[in-house]
């Protein structure tokens, strides 16, 4: 039985988009101020858990020798972490998962029971967003033969 | 494979975004109208194909296919990821828009030159007959122009990192060589069997996408 062209190819982006769980690079880093504690989360954009990174959290508003000074924790399995018994302060969390993937976001601990709540700008996608990308190459190589249909006819 | 935003130097990041513009000027000219809508499918196939996890142990790999479209696209493959790269980073966090220039030429260039080298090979093994001794041959050349395009790849990823920061990245270059080694054999796999798939279900296709496209 001969298969139409375009068939096999439609077949090869609907076995794509059927192909269980979806994984991606970019990753979302939130925390938020708890008293003298920090908690946060970090995740890929799929939701799915960093787990075992490390997480560095470090000075930022006592001079370029004090910044250098931080503390360390590790997410834990559900990407998790938390820094406790801290000073009042401008901080700044820094992660790196080791495969080139990293986000930092600031932060500031103030004496009184007001919560701050930050998040670095990678967000999760979503079926929607792969209909919508799938949309624009439409889009893109339809006006690209427009285009060189134009440029064709002037020749 | 993606390289995120943050790890390349500007002079690292201005270069490989020279080059990669270089790659897809001459990508535009091996793109003639009559293969617009192979490579629109294929540049759907390589967005939507990111996303796709395969579980491996306690990680997971992701799909590349930067072989299957080196071998079907040749230089084309430059405009195509463009595209599919700029869509991954607006839509789904992926890489970087500083580091676009650097990921194109990372995953473009290697894709680019393989194909260059097996297009030819595998024009001669279908022109010679069509049987399953040269299905099988097509199909490991496709095998091999994916193994040999992310070897590439991550070769061209040590190549920046090392620099970028010399031995600052020298942990990063070794964890991410031996994490894309699973990526490199089930890409192979998956390019393999999609070529001969395309083979069986699609020859003329293959064969039109596989002669040297005129320039207007």
């Amino acid at each position: 039985m001969r298969i139409s062209q375009s068939g096999v190819l439609c077949s090869l982006i609907l076995a794509s988009l059927m192909g269980g769980e979806a994984h991606a690079h970019g990753l979302r880093l939130s925390a938020e101020t708890e008293g003298n504690r920090i908690v946060g989360e970090a995740r890929y954009v799929d939701q799915s858990p960093l787990v075992g990174v490390p997480v560095q959290l470090h000075r930022t508003d006592q001079g370029e020798s004090e910044a250098v000074i931080g503390w360390q924790s590790t997410t834990d399995a559900q990407g998790a972490f938390r820094f406790q018994d801290l000073p009042p302060g401008h901080y700044q969390l820094r992660l790196n998962d080791g495969l080139g993937h990293q986000a930092k976001v600031q932060l500031e601990l103030t004496p009184s029971t007001s919560t701050q709540r930050v998040w670095s700008s990678a967000e999760p996608w979503q079926l929607r967003d792969l209909v919508a990308g799938l949309g624009y190459i439409v889009g893109i190589f339809g006006l690209l033969s427009v285009w060189m249909t134009r440029r064709r006819s002037r020749v | 494979m993606h390289l995120s935003e943050g790890v390349l130097e500007w002079p690292v990041l201005a270069s490989a975004a020279a080059l990669a513009t270089f790659g897809v000027g001459l990508g535009m000219r091996a793109l003639s109208q009559d293969r617009l809508s192979t490579a629109a499918v294929l540049t759907a196939v390589f967005f939507v194909g990111g996303t796709v996890h395969i579980p491996i142990g306690i990680g997971s790999v992701h799909l590349v296919l930067t072989g299957l479209l080196g071998l079907l696209l040749g230089w084309a493959i430059f405009p195509v990821l463009l595209i599919g790269l700029f869509l991954q980073a607006v839509l789904l966090s992926f890489g970087g828009f500083a580091v676009l220039g650097a990921n194109l030429l990372v995953l473009a260039l290697p894709a680019a030159l393989v194909g260059a080298l097996l297009r030819p090979v595998l024009r001669s093994v279908m022109a010679v007959n069509r049987n399953s001794v040269s299905l099988c041959s097509a199909m490991g050349l496709g095998g091999l122009s994916a193994a040999l395009s992310i070897g590439g790849s991550i070769l061209l990823v040590a190549l920046l990192l090392w620099w970028s920061g010399g031995e600052r990245w020298l942990s990063l270059i070794y964890v991410l060589s031996v994490a894309h080694l699973p990526a490199l054999l089930i890409d192979a796999a998956v390019t393999a069997l999609t070529v001969g798939t395309l083979l069986r279900a699609a020859p003329d296709l293959c064969q039109r996408l596989l002669e040297t496209p005129q320039h207007a």
